[in-house]
């Protein structure tokens, strides 16, 4: 059963299996759910953005073109329904500034790293880097975040990359190596440690 | 090769995604560029840096547990669950228990006149000290030994699943005794709390009845008071 691919489960779903679906589902959600929270930032809009791509193939199956890759007309429904919440979030961040986000991914840094078992130190340490890198892939422009995710964080090849984003693969490097110049920017603006010192081991 | 050019090169290098032709333009041109050179250090730490943030965060499995590469099957040493892992080492154990215990008893060490020898087998040897395979043995023996060796295999592994039903048995039982003794505590606890709780509610009531009974005769006194005054001087000589 493992060895069927994706396209192959797709096609049995198509003929009336869902067993098929839920294998679908349950091979895809994780790589998925940690695609939209780095794209989104957010794990609760990545848990709505999941459940509503699965929809989407469960309801479009039949457009799936033959041929394709599923993973890349599944990431591609994905990053849709993530810029449409980016932009909405965008447009809601112009009336409202938000704070909420940011803090409810702070505490739960917070949360995991309380119940982590090591010194204090190497947790605050380790929990203020994390937060840097998360704050960081936040703050450059989506198209290079989306690119730089599905390269560092999905493994992803330029060329699954190119075609998910239907672009050249140079636009996709071009993308990924000012995402990282960026990345590297603002990382080196937040050096220095939040409020109250980060204290060097 | 540009240095322009060169971003999109740097990124392919760094990746390990570039054409060969491509790849030797871009090193040629790093080997003359010292600012693309540092271009690309600066790229690859970052680079460094995520990927490490990646192998933490999967390590930790926080919060995207199980994180595949290229979204395909889990990114583990072994894509299988590590119940499944536990139940297969249980299976190989039980395998290989009884072979190791065949081999023991059928393993011999003896002098002869060439000097030392060790004689390895799985099975028992044949009668007269022949090394094994040196004579054919006939159906019927095969027969014999096949059926030793499987009484042996499924007797041993009878004894181990015995053990370790024992085991389980053993922990259940732990578990619901330990289970017995919470609950109890906790029963305990709640019938004292009930206790107190109808205790305080008792000694309450009492004082508010106490209380009640003392307002009640201050108001009859009252009411006399005012009775008294309101009525003519005769009711009260009745």
């Amino acid at each position: 059963m493992g060895a069927l691919s994706d396209e192959q489960l797709l096609g049995r779903f198509l003929g009336g299996d869902e067993r098929s679906f839920e294998l679908l589902v349950s091979r895809w959600q994780r790589p998925l759910f940690s695609f939209a929270c780095r794209v989104l930032g957010r794990p609760e809009e990545a848990r709505d953005v999941c459940q509503e791509a699965f929809l989407r193939v469960f309801s479009r199956a039949d457009r799936f073109r033959a041929g394709g890759r599923f993973s890349t007309w599944l990431y591609q429904i994905t990053l849709n329904l993530c810029r449409d919440i980016l932009r909405r979030r965008q447009r809601w961040e112009r009336i409202m500034p938000d704070e909420a986000g940011a803090s409810l991914m702070e505490g739960r840094l917070q949360r995991e790293a309380a119940s982590d078992a090591e010194s204090a130190e190497g947790v605050v340490a380790r929990t203020w880097q994390r937060l840097r890198l998360r704050r960081a892939l936040a703050a450059i422009p989506p198209e290079q975040r989306e690119v730089v995710v599905m390269k560092e964080f999905q493994g992803l090849r330029f060329r699954e990359i190119a075609e998910i984003l239907d672009c050249p693969e140079s636009t996709v490097k071009s993308r990924m190596y000012y995402g990282l110049v960026n990345l590297r920017s603002v990382l080196a603006d937040t050096e220095k440690a939040p409020a109250g010192g980060r204290r060097t081991t | 090769m540009n240095c322009e050019d060169m971003k999109v090169a740097l990124i392919g290098l760094i990746h390990g995604e570039i054409d060969e032709p491509d790849r030797r333009l871009a090193e040629d041109h790093l080997a003359r560029c010292g600012i693309c050179r540092e271009d690309r250090e600066r790229l690859e730490e970052v680079s460094r840096l995520l990927r490490s943030q990646r192998a933490e965060e999967d390590a930790e499995g926080f919060l995207f547990a199980g994180r595949t590469a290229a979204g395909r099957a889990p990114r583990r040493a072994f894509p299988v669950s590590r119940l499944a892992l536990r139940y297969a080492a249980a299976a190989a154990l039980l395998l290989v228990a009884p072979l190791v215990i065949l081999a023991a008893a059928n393993t011999r060490i003896q002098k002869d006149s060439q000097g030392w020898a060790v004689q390895f087998s799985l099975l028992p040897r044949a009668q007269g000290g022949v090394s094994p395979g040196a004579e054919r043995l006939t159906p019927e023996e095969e027969r014999r030994i096949q059926a030793e060796i499987d009484s042996r295999l499924v007797r041993h592994q009878q004894e181990l699943l015995a053990a370790l039903d024992e085991r389980i048995n053993q922990s259940r039982r732990l578990t619901l005794a330990d289970l017995a003794r919470a609950l109890a505590t906790q029963e305990e606890t709640f019938s004292a709390g009930i206790r107190s709780e109808r205790e305080q509610s008792l000694r309450r009531s009492d004082a508010v009845e106490a209380m009640l009974g003392s307002e009640l005769t201050r108001t009859q006194q009252m009411l006399g008071v005012v009775l008294a005054a309101s009525q003519p001087p005769q009711v009260i000589e009745q």
